[in-house]
């Protein structure tokens, strides 16, 4: 170990951007085991593991399982790395790691952190091609769950509590299983197999899933809190923000999260709808999160012509992650940064005019926090077939939650108890989206984790 | 118990006999005038006068007594004895003695008064001073003189029980032969005090003569040495497990002196409330008074080593061998003179860690004290000159006139019974009954071994950093950093038992060992088996299963049981052997109750010997006695029914997973431990890792060495060097059980913060075993927990110095504002109560001041001190940006060790504390001069008891220029200082630090521990001028990690004990006390404060303000922010600024101010020692616990007022200062001055090289400049700290520390007549010399050249130890060396001119080569040694050089040149650079 004095980080391969956009395959070749050797053994094995303690949601093992791995213990590492976390090889994919634990990393000062993401995924794809295993018990256990929703809060809480051997039974309005994991993220940064895989594993240890099953509809809340010892809700926040401005009800105007799910669906097999179709078009994506860098990447595989990003803020303020928008501009996003849109119309010419203001940052404020104001006289138009707005998601609200005694916030997110992730009704717990708002998909595989070993602490004594 | 009345003692000694048994009034006077010449070595008290007790023991002075007797018109028969009684009512207790007299046929023929003038005595002796009578007995029967002596012991044994609970009664002597003169009077005044010694009648044929050091100033009486047959100078470091086994070693015995009924009668042997020395003095006396043989009975109780030395004879092995069944060693630092009457001897324990020298006159006397030139004995009187080595005896039989020689006494012994042969017969080794260990893997194999794993807290942290390197090493990890982490009283996460513990360590009074260069003293042989009749030698005492280590493989628990097992043929009955489960349901109590009541009753009823308890027995149900406690009470109750002596303990525990735990277990009784969940847990680790089965074997045989090694690191720590002796020995402090548990299990321990009982550790168990059986609902993808208490790992144990509070601080440090800070401080104020201080809250009577009236920021931080942090764990950039903050805040930078660039001296980048620790790395007469402050480091609060060791790759240029040395050399520190084996050592290094230093406060660093009031107090009368108490916590640059963990207390416990016990001495006003540890925040500051400390400590969160991340990899130098490491490129990562340190300590500062306003007070200094503003919070996770002690008030002066000199002003020195002066002014001026000088003058040529230091720093004078000639015997220290331009030429001889620390100039040493072979210079010369010449035409003691780094010497032979940690210089040995040469020597070069073909043997080989220089090849070594010969023979003349030189070619063959294996450095310095 600490051989970072040696040997400098080293983020996986990637393929050429050109090779890239031919399909909606991953876009990152993950480590050999030599390789993951090399980099783990840079670790610091800090005295104060910074990247697990500051820097992990999960608080996952980091330095244990890099050391294991350093040490080629595959086997333990994958242990470790499966102990805390319900799905590492997609958090290694997914994660923000540069906000979070490799941002956190001691070594991220001035010696490049530790690659810790991509050694994380690359552990658990080398395990289970060698085919080693998680434990579960099978259910063992009179107590039933129904967890609603199949995104990664349901599907963590859904692991936890198998591996305790406490049936689950999951209900999931789509007809794929995984929630925002499959129809939120493009294959290109999470390949669909490795999330039916992991609810193939659930599956085998107990996991009772219905799709295509609304709350609400199929069956009521009311009914699953009758039927369940407790029920878990994770059905994240969905509703996308739309910017408020003139214009933005035009049919070429869509939400991001309407045009993922749809490519998401045509890549299932599924014929979509033809306003979704970029192939030959200008594409303006409004806004600068991780969203919008979906959107962008998508469209340019789709075939647009041009795919623009406008932002209101800097690159440096970008709220995404930076890996992310390197990887869309190697693809070839225009960004145009600092412009508001202020109408969206159509042209004579049957292109779509975004009329934006400039803008400019404030000095930063005594928090720190620097506001965004438009500089007078400088609108102007950006052309556009296709305009996508990725500008957040908000919770829908359910009311038939409410009317059962469950407390929202102002902005509709379900409100919880901190320590076990319980509302306000004692049957039912929450977590991920639905109660922070779009987060992180490890906040809420978090949220998951603490409301199943509530759970366990309630019901199994 | 008053905290005054706590002492430990050491001395001055020694004994001097006319050989032909002629009676003379002279050798009185001259054993007097011996004791006055060792005054330094002794203490003198507040008062002035009262001094620490000194005495004689002499031979009856029979011509004496007849007067008296002849006075009262009595006549003396032949045959008498005579009683020394101290006694405050002799109306009733004089008859009362009477009457017992009477009842063991003896007669009193009369009493008188021993008359006493008290104006000898100063005010406390005179308010102490007891009746002192002699009572003339007389057989009232015709009986056998034999018989009369035991009648005089059975008597007085009888009459001291009776008046057991009278403090103020004492009998001194009460013999036939032995009359004792002692008292609570200083040497000068004995005769004063005592008039009877100033009869010229009073004419005897020896005397004993001690003269007392002890840390305390409430000495008493009766404690004043000789006792009944010793005089002792030394600590009997395992005194707690000697005295338990005392009480249990003679019950069943017999004696052909005494009737059993008679034995009863004398029992106890040893008396309650009384020092170590006197425990001994018990032993070695009813060892005597039952007819064991003279030299038996002390070599019995001092042995010399022998487990790990080569070439001893097998006979004397055996005669070792074969008592140590009976008898364990009394352990530790000792130089005893002793005397039944015919025979009058002194031994020195095994590592001769005191010094003692002897001198036969042509006029047949024997003279035996700790300096040489005591009674100024002309030279050509002396008829031989010589010194005890490690473990020799000298004595002489008065009957015969005869002298015995250690090999005398040798031949004696061994040949005295065929021990040889009865051990043949009945001694086995269990290791040859087995093939190999660690073949047989059956019994480390379970199937529930994870959950097993999970109890008893084997993490997977515990797996990786501990097991594993103990597998792959053979040894314990090493970690960095303090440990952060609460008491286990205070953790809310599972802690193992043996957390409670926390392990005690030598400082100051008695030094640790090195268990690595120095393991030829240390042994951790055990022996099973009964231990028969201690005071006859038969065969049948013989019969003893051993094994090499208190450590069991399989294999070798396996063999035990087959010879306890009556269905095998090698059944013997004293083997018999029964398991114990030690698990329960509940009423942890109860069952402890029951399962001793079962293993008494198999004991008693059985037969059984070999009592094993086993813990494989945890399930659902069954919960486990913490084995500690199983061990520790059932060891208490066999004592209490008088079964102890048949039974061995024997611990097969899961418990047991690091050298620690395993010390706990031996320290209270165990014989031997099976850890078979350690070697399980090895053992499915290294198969998980596909080990094949000779690399697990090997793993497993690791696991096994390490902890031996770490036993004996645990056992060197308190300078015990046997695990035999270490057993019952109870070396721990507990922290925070309840009474209830130690009274019953750990007796003998001091219990600190009493707290949880029975009852609250069930209920710690209960909530462990529930977390495993019932809450563990997950199935595990990873079988173990994380773990958390060596690293901060989320989720597991708290740590103080968390990502959190560390990312929090390098926010202020970036920013460096109050508000910053005051987020940090909030973080630490609600941490909860983590801390002993989280517990204490403040109260004041006042209420609050404006803040603006309270004593400014700068009125502070002048109180604050950086921790010693050396350059070397420092990159020079961290080290110096902490001295100019420290400078700049008016406090003080501690340098630490290793030395400092004289550039930096009289800049605002000198550290104002310049530290002198047991390395003596870069400790110049320039570097000591210029301090403020000179700091001795005795121990350190990461790893008190411990040396430590800068690898080489770590000594860059730099760092080998400031510790004279060659880069990349491996700089290894001892752990004792080898000039501080004692507080009188101690105080003579604070002594000769004031001469070169007068200007600088000396100040003594010390780590807590219970105890540590006692020695402050004794620090403070070896003339400290300050005392820092470290906590446990201090950080490290590298260290063990259960040093880490389990040594030292928090620095809360000791800094009470130290403010109160040096207030109770009235001593507190002569020292400042200083603390550190863990302190962060202005809250921890005023309560330090309250507790007595007036000066603080920082070094941690400096470092963090410089960029430290705690990444604990100090020891890897891969530090990433460039502070603990001399790595060019991570040093370019340091990001560190002197204004984030200042500015940190500045709202530290602001904090105390705010403190201050609200509690009412404007200053700091107000609320010093004011324990009674703090109390102890209301809160129910306290309830158990009492700080009652802690919060203890004693009247007195809080802060330091006075200075604090010494008695010995030196104006010998200064006055020739002033005649030499001239040259100092002028230095191309040269000078001659001439001296006599005597062993009173001590640390000569020291003064005068601190004034050379001060102007010209370690340049010095040119090399003729000042030329010194004395005659006589100079005193301790000559030439320490010597100077460039300084020469000493001795005609005479020198004491110890000769030449200590040498930078520059010469001694020569001649004595006046010459003797081959002969002594001319004590022990440990030359410590830490950095340069000059040192020749010496004769012998020099134990540990020549210890920790050499330049000096050039010539000496004619050396005791053991010679050359050890040398790295630098050259040695050169025209005669025989002692054992153990060269070790830990990574640089320099040695020449030993081995004459008698011994000498590699002797080598010490593991890091240093001997080779011969008559080739060609080593042309370089043989002229190199040529030239220093020549020079050597021009100086003194010596005939051995020139005998070698006349006869080169030949003479050459006999000589080895010793060098490091991998020698750096060019042979001759001066060919270097």
């Amino acid at each position: 170990m600490q051989s970072f004095t040696e040997t400098g980080r080293q983020e996986p391969e990637k393929f050429e951007a050109t090779q890239r956009l031919q399909n909606f395959d991953e876009i990152y070749r993950f480590f050999t085991s030599r390789m993951v050797r090399k980099q783990s053994e840079r670790c610091v094995q800090c005295g104060d593991p910074f990247c697990a303690t500051i820097g992990c949601p999960l608080q996952n093992y980091i330095p244990q399982w890099l050391e294991a791995i350093a040490d080629r213990d595959l086997e333990r590492a994958f242990r470790l790395s499966n102990e805390s976390s319900p799905f590492p090889e997609i958090l290694g994919r997914i994660c923000p790691q540069g906000h979070l634990c490799e941002g956190a990393c001691t070594l991220d000062d001035g010696y490049g952190a530790i690659t810790i993401g991509a050694i994380e995924a690359t552990i658990t794809d080398l395990a289970f091609d060698a085919g080693m295993q998680l434990p579960f018990p099978g259910v063992r256990h009179n107590t039933r769950i129904a967890i609603v929703g199949s995104g990664p809060a349901g599907i963590s809480c859904a692991h936890f509590l198998l591996r305790a051997g406490i049936g689950v039974t999951m209900y999931e309005q789509a007809e794929h299983a995984g929630g925002l994991l499959t129809y939120g993220i493009p294959g290109f940064k999470l390949d669909k197999k490795i999330v039916s895989r992991r609810f193939d594993l659930l599956q085998q240890a107990g996991l009772e899933m219905h799709l295509g099953q609304q709350i609400g509809k199929q069956i009521s809340y009311p009914q699953l809190i009758d039927d369940y010892d407790a029920i878990f809700v994770g059905i994240g926040a969905t509703k996308g923000r739309k910017a408020g401005i003139v214009g933005e009800d035009l049919p070429e105007v869509m939400l991001a999260m309407d045009y993922l799910i749809a490519k998401q669906q045509q890549l299932f097999g599924k014929t979509a709808d033809p306003r979704f179709m970029m192939q030959g078009k200008r594409v303006v994506v409004v806004g600068g999160g991780d969203t919008a860098m979906d959107c962008l990447r998508t469209a340019l595989r789709d075939g647009a012509e041009e795919v623009t990003c406008l932002y209101r803020r800097d690159e440096a303020n970008m709220p995404g992650s930076h890996k992310e928008f390197q990887n869309a501009v190697e693809e070839g996003t225009i960004f145009d940064f600092n412009v508001s849109p202020r109408e969206i119309r159509r042209e004579s010419t049957g292109l779509l005019c975004i009329e934006v203001e400039q803008t400019r940052l404030t000095e930063k404020d005594a928090d720190g926090r620097q506001r965004v104001e438009i500089i007078p006289d400088s609108a102007h138009c950006i052309a556009a077939d296709i305009v996508i707005l990725a500008l957040g998601f908000d919770v829908t609200p359910v009311t038939e939650l409410t009317e059962m005694g469950v407390t929202c916030n102002r902005w509709d997110q379900l409100e919880i108890d901190p320590a076990s992730g319980l509302t306000s009704h004692p049957k039912v717990y929450a977590g991920g989206d639905c109660f922070r708002g779009a987060d992180l998909v490890v906040t809420a595989a978090a949220d998951g984790r603490r409301a199943a070993l509530a759970m366990m602490r309630r019901f199994l004594g | 118990m008053n905290p005054a009345e706590k002492f430990r003692d050491n001395c001055g000694f020694g004994l001097l006999a006319q050989i032909d048994n002629q009676p003379n009034h002279q050798l009185l006077k001259d054993s007097i005038k011996a004791l006055k010449r060792m005054m330094h070595r002794g203490a003198i008290a507040a008062d002035g006068k009262t001094g620490d007790g000194s005495g004689l023991l002499c031979s009856m002075p029979v011509g004496f007594l007849n007067k008296v007797a002849d006075e009262q018109e009595i006549s003396l028969p032949e045959q008498f004895a005579v009683a020394v009684i101290f006694t405050s009512d002799p109306k009733k207790q004089l008859p009362a003695f009477e009457k017992l007299c009477s009842r063991n046929d003896l007669q009193i023929l009369f009493t008188r008064e021993v008359p006493v003038n008290t104006d000898a005595l100063g005010e406390y002796a005179l308010s102490r001073l007891p009746q002192i009578f002699q009572v003339f007995v007389v057989p009232a029967a015709l009986i056998a003189t034999r018989r009369l002596d035991a009648l005089l012991y059975l008597t007085r044994k009888e009459v001291e029980k009776q008046f057991a609970d009278d403090p103020n009664f004492y009998i001194p002597s009460f013999s036939r032969t032995l009359i004792s003169y002692k008292g609570l009077v200083m040497p000068t005044y004995i005769e004063t005090l005592f008039p009877d010694l100033m009869d010229p009648d009073f004419e005897i044929t020896f005397a004993l003569f001690h003269q007392r050091f002890s840390t305390n100033t409430l000495p008493q009486w009766k404690l004043a040495q000789p006792l009944r047959a010793i005089a002792h100078n030394g600590e009997i470091n395992s005194i707690q497990g000697n005295r338990f086994k005392a009480r249990y070693k003679f019950t069943n015995a017999r004696s052909t002196v005494f009737t059993d009924d008679e034995i009863a009668r004398i029992m106890p042997l040893l008396e309650e409330g009384v020092s170590d020395s006197a425990s001994l003095d018990n032993m070695i006396e009813f060892k005597l008074a039952n007819g064991v043989d003279f030299f038996k009975a002390i070599r019995g109780l001092v042995p010399p080593a022998r487990h790990n030395v080569a070439n001893m004879p097998a006979k004397l092995r055996a005669f070792y061998e074969y008592t140590s069944g009976a008898y364990e060693p009394w352990d530790g630092p000792a130089a005893i003179s002793l005397t039944d009457g015919r025979y009058i001897g002194c031994v020195l324990d095994r590592n001769g860690l005191r010094p003692a020298k002897y001198i036969i006159t042509t006029d047949n006397r024997l003279l035996i004290s700790s300096e040489y030139g005591v009674i100024d004995t002309p030279a050509e009187m002396v008829r031989e000159r010589g010194r005890l080595q490690s473990g020799q005896m000298i004595a002489a039989d008065l009957n015969s006139g005869q002298i015995f020689y250690t090999r005398d006494i040798d031949r004696y012994l061994m040949e005295s019974q065929p021990y040889n042969q009865w051990l043949t017969e009945h001694t086995y080794y269990l290791q040859e009954f087995i093939g190999r260990q660690f073949c047989e893997d059956k019994d480390y194999r379970y199937p529930d071994l994870e959950t097993t794993q999970r109890y008893h807290n084997i993490t997977s942290e515990v797996m990786d950093l501990i097991i594993r390197p103990m597998m792959a090493d053979g040894k314990e990890p090493v970690g960095s950093m303090g440990d952060d982490t609460p008491l286990a009283a205070f953790s809310d996460q599972q802690r193992n038992f043996c957390d409670f513990f926390k392990q005690k360590f030598a400082q100051v009074t008695n030094p640790p060992i090195d268990p690595l260069r120095e393991k030829a003293v240390m042994s951790t042989t055990i022996g099973f088996g009964g231990i028969g009749n201690p005071l006859i030698e038969t065969k049948s005492r013989a019969m003893r299963l051993k094994s090499v280590s208190p450590f069991l493989s399989y294999e070798i628990y396996h063999s035990l049981l087959t010879f306890g097992d009556p269905q095998l043929p090698r059944f013997e009955a004293c083997y018999k052997y029964r398991i114990f489960h030690t698990d329960f349901h509940s009423d942890l109590q109860t069952t402890l109750h029951q399962l001793a009541e079962q293993v008494l009753e198999a004991v008693n009823n059985d037969g059984v010997r070999i009592v094993i308890l086993d813990d494989r027995v945890l399930n659902q149900k069954s919960k486990l006695i913490p084995m500690a406690m199983a061990i520790g009470y059932i060891n208490r109750q066999l004592l209490k029914t008088n079964l102890r002596q048949h039974v061995s303990l024997v611990a097969v525990t899961g418990e047991v997973i690091d050298p620690h735990a395993a010390a706990v277990l031996i320290g209270y009784g165990a014989i031997a431990i099976y850890p078979w969940l350690l070697y399980a847990s090895a053992l499915a680790l290294g198969e998980k890792r596909n080990q094949p089965p000779r690399e697990l074997r090997k793993a497993l045989q690791n696991v096994y060495q390490a902890l031996n090694k770490g036993i004996l690191k645990i056992m060197s720590k308190m300078g015990i060097s046997t695990v035999s002796s270490y057993r019952n020995a109870a070396l721990f402090d507990i922290i925070g059980l309840s009474h209830g548990i130690v009274d019953v299990c750990f007796k003998g321990s001091p219990l600190l913060l009493p707290g949880l009982g029975f009852q609250e550790i069930e209920e710690r168990i209960d909530k462990v075993h529930r977390k495993i059986f019932v809450e563990s609902y997950m199935m595990p993808v990873y079988p173990l927990e994380i773990g958390g208490y060596y690293r901060d790992n989320p989720g597991f144990e708290y740590h103080d110095f968390n990502s959190w509070h560390v990312t929090q601080l390098h926010r202020f440090a970036e920013n460096r504002n109050r508000e910053e800070y005051l987020k940090f401080r909030s973080m630490i104020d609600n941490r909860g109560i983590r801390y002993v201080r989280d517990a204490l809250g403040f109260k004041s009577p006042h209420s609050p001041v404006p803040i603006e009236q309270v004593e400014p920021v700068a009125a502070i931080t002048c109180r604050f001190d950086s921790a010693a942090m050396s350059l070397g764990a420092l990159s020079p950039e961290a080290h110096e940006a902490l001295a100019e903050a420290m400078n700049h805040l008016g406090g003080r930078s501690n340098c630490g060790e290793g030395g400092e660039d004289a550039a930096r001296f009289n800049t605002n980048r000198n550290s104002r504390i310049k530290q002198i620790a047991s390395g003596r790395f870069g400790v110049t007469p320039g570097y000591l001069r210029s301090a403020e402050e000179i700091q001795i480091k005795l121990a350190q609060g990461a790893k008190p008891g411990e040396g430590g060791q800068l690898p080489g790759e770590k000594v860059s240029p730099l760092i080998a220029r400031l510790r004279f040395t060659i880069p990349g050399v491996t700089l290894i520190s001892p752990p004792p200082h080898h000039d501080i084996y004692s507080i009188e050592d101690l105080a003579q290094l604070i002594f000769d630090l004031k001469q070169i230093n007068p200007k600088a406060k000396i100040s003594v660093k010390l780590v807590s521990t219970e105890g540590v009031g006692t020695i402050a107090a004794g620090v403070a009368k070896a003339n400290a001028d300050k005392i820092v108490i470290s906590g446990h916590d201090g950080g490290t640059g590298a260290a063990p990690l259960s040093s880490l963990k389990y040594a030292g207390n928090p620095w809360e416990f000791g800094l009470s004990e130290a403010h109160i016990s040096l207030k109770a001495n009235n001593l507190r006003e002569l020292v400042s006390l200083q603390t550190d540890g863990g302190m962060k925040i202005g809250r921890d500051v005023v309560k330090a404060a309250m507790l007595g400390a007036e000066s603080y400590g920082f070094g941690t969160p400096l470092l963090v303000l410089l960029g430290c991340k705690l990444l604990r990899v100090c020891h890897l130098n891969r530090c990433t922010v460039g502070i603990a490491t001399q790595d060019e490129n991570l040093r370019s990562h340091y990001i560190g600024t002197v204004g984030k340190v200042v500015s940190y300590l500045e709202n530290v500062a602001e904090d105390v101010r705010e403190i201050l306003a609200v509690l009412g007070f404007r200053s700091l200094e107000e609320v010093i020692g004011r324990c009674d503003l703090l109390e102890k919070l209301d809160t129910p996770l306290l309830n158990h616990f009492d700080f009652s002690e802690i919060l203890h008030q004693v009247d007195g002066g809080n802060v330091r007022t006075r200075d604090n000199p010494p008695f010995d002003d030196n104006s010998f020195e200064k006055e020739l200062l002033k005649e030499i002066y001239p040259v100092i002014k002028n230095p191309l001026t040269e000078m001659v001055a001439e001296r006599d000088i005597s062993n009173v003058n001590r640390s000569f040529g020291t003064l005068i090289s601190g004034e050379i230091a001060r102007f010209y720093g370690d340049t010095g004078l040119p090399k003729e400049a000042l030329t010194i000639r004395l005659r006589g015997v100079a005193g301790q220290s000559l030439g320490a700290f010597l100077s460039e331009g300084m020469s000493i030429f001795l005609r005479g001889v020198g004491n110890d520390y000769v030449g200590k620390g040498m930078h520059g100039g010469r001694i020569i040493i001649i004595p006046e007549v010459y003797q081959a072979g002969a002594s001319a210079v004590g022990n440990t010369c030359l410590y830490g010399a950095t340069g000059g010449k040192l020749f010496v035409a004769g012998t020099a003691g134990e540990r020549f050249g210890v920790r050499n780094s330049g000096a050039l010497a010539v000496v004619e032979g050396t005791g053991d130890h010679a050359c050890e940690y040398m790295t630098g210089g050259t040695v050169v040995v025209l005669g025989e060396t002692g054992i153990n040469f060269g070790a830990g020597m990574t640089g320099g070069a040695a020449f030993v001119y081995d004459r008698s073909k011994n000498f590699i043997d002797r080598l010490n080989q593991q890091l240093v080569v001997a080779r011969r220089i008559d080739v060609d090849e080593d042309n370089e070594g043989r002229l190199y040694l040529k030239s220093i010969l020549i020079s050597y023979y021009n100086r003194t003349a010596s005939p051995v050089a020139k005998a070698v030189l006349d006869d080169f070619r030949e003479e050459l063959a006999y000589f080895w040149m010793v060098t490091p294996k991998d020698m750096k450095a060019p042979l001759n310095p001066k060919e270097g650079d």
